[in-house]
């Protein structure tokens, strides 16, 4: 079970949050940009190979594909739920640490 | 029926130049003229149509090790409105209504790379297999030196043996070096900004 607490990328975070939802192909780049207020357009190949990457490290899966249907739902999976987990974590020392040292 | 119009424009452009030929085909369209096809010769084909209705990219297949094959790439693009207008050998020309915004946002330092890392795989693919067909000839024109004895086929066969030789040398030095360079040296530029970015 790969679950470093390596940082993520912004849209890998996106992708996995996007995800707590089962969601397809396009889906997944309109909740992230929703997500990000418009900010954060995904390329196709972008998301498509981080999917790849995603499913492989086991950290979302695919689900049963709909009878004549092409297009494949993808949801996160537990492990992936612990390492957005530990990311928020991670994030919200950055912002701890942000806010003391700019704030005071 | 309202007839259609075409252009035909001649243009260049190397493996290292994948987003110059994007800016072209991008600028060709807010103008209102929509890719069609390209040849080997590098010969466009544009249709009028209404000026910056679609916005242009250029794409190489995926290739994962894992789970998602060339086909469904392809599904996928179709799902995210982008339609695939033309290939050719490798390079897809893709499509999107620019009402339905970019392709990805101007600061996507992670889609650039892909893209360099991709033609650079793609570039080297190829050369590789020129390299393969010019040391096969090579070998045969050198093979058929020692076979036959008519002076004057071993000489015709010498003159190939060195025209493939110099020919291929000068291509190399010439034309592959300075596109391998340039998109290393993008590469190399994006992964320095994706350093501090990400």
């Amino acid at each position: 079970m790969n679950t470093n607490n390596n940082a993520l990328t912004e849209a890998v975070y996106y992708i996995l949050l996007a995800l707590v939802e089962p969601l397809h192909g396009y889906g997944i780049m309109q909740r992230t940009a929703q997500l990000s207020g418009g900010r954060l357009i995904i390329s196709a190949g972008t998301l498509y190979g981080a999917l790849s990457t995603l499913l492989e490290k086991g950290w979302i899966e695919q689900l049963e594909a709909v009878a004549d249907s092409r297009k494949k739902e993808y949801r996160i999976t537990p492990i992936g739920r612990v390492v957005l987990e530990q990311e928020l974590v991670r994030l919200e020392e950055l912002v701890k640490n942000g806010v003391q040292i700019l704030k005071q | 029926m309202e007839k259609m119009e075409y252009k035909k424009v001649w243009n260049f452009f190397l493996i290292s130049q994948a987003e110059e030929e994007e800016r072209w085909l991008n600028e060709m369209a807010r103008n209102g003229w929509n890719f069609v096809r390209v040849n080997m010769m590098c010969r466009y084909v544009f249709k009028k149509g209404t000026p910056g209705e679609f916005i242009y990219k250029l794409d190489l297949p995926e290739n994962m090790p894992h789970g998602l094959g060339k086909e469904e790439y392809y599904n996928f693009l179709t799902e995210c409105g982008i339609r695939i207008v033309f290939e050719l050998k490798d390079w897809m020309y893709l499509q999107k209504r620019a009402a339905d915004g970019p392709f990805s946002s101007a600061e996507d330092m992670f889609s650039k790379l892909k893209m360099a890392n991709k033609s650079y795989n793609y570039a080297v693919k190829t050369l590789s297999m020129l390299l393969k067909v010019f040391t096969a000839v090579m070998a045969l024109s050198l093979l058929c030196q020692v076979i036959f004895s008519n002076p004057n086929i071993v000489d015709f066969f010498r003159g190939v043996t060195m025209g493939i030789g110099i020919g291929s040398l000068f291509a190399f030095t010439l034309i592959w070096v300075p596109v391998l360079t340039k998109i290393r040296k993008k590469m190399n530029a994006l992964v320095d900004e994706i350093a501090i970015k990400h």
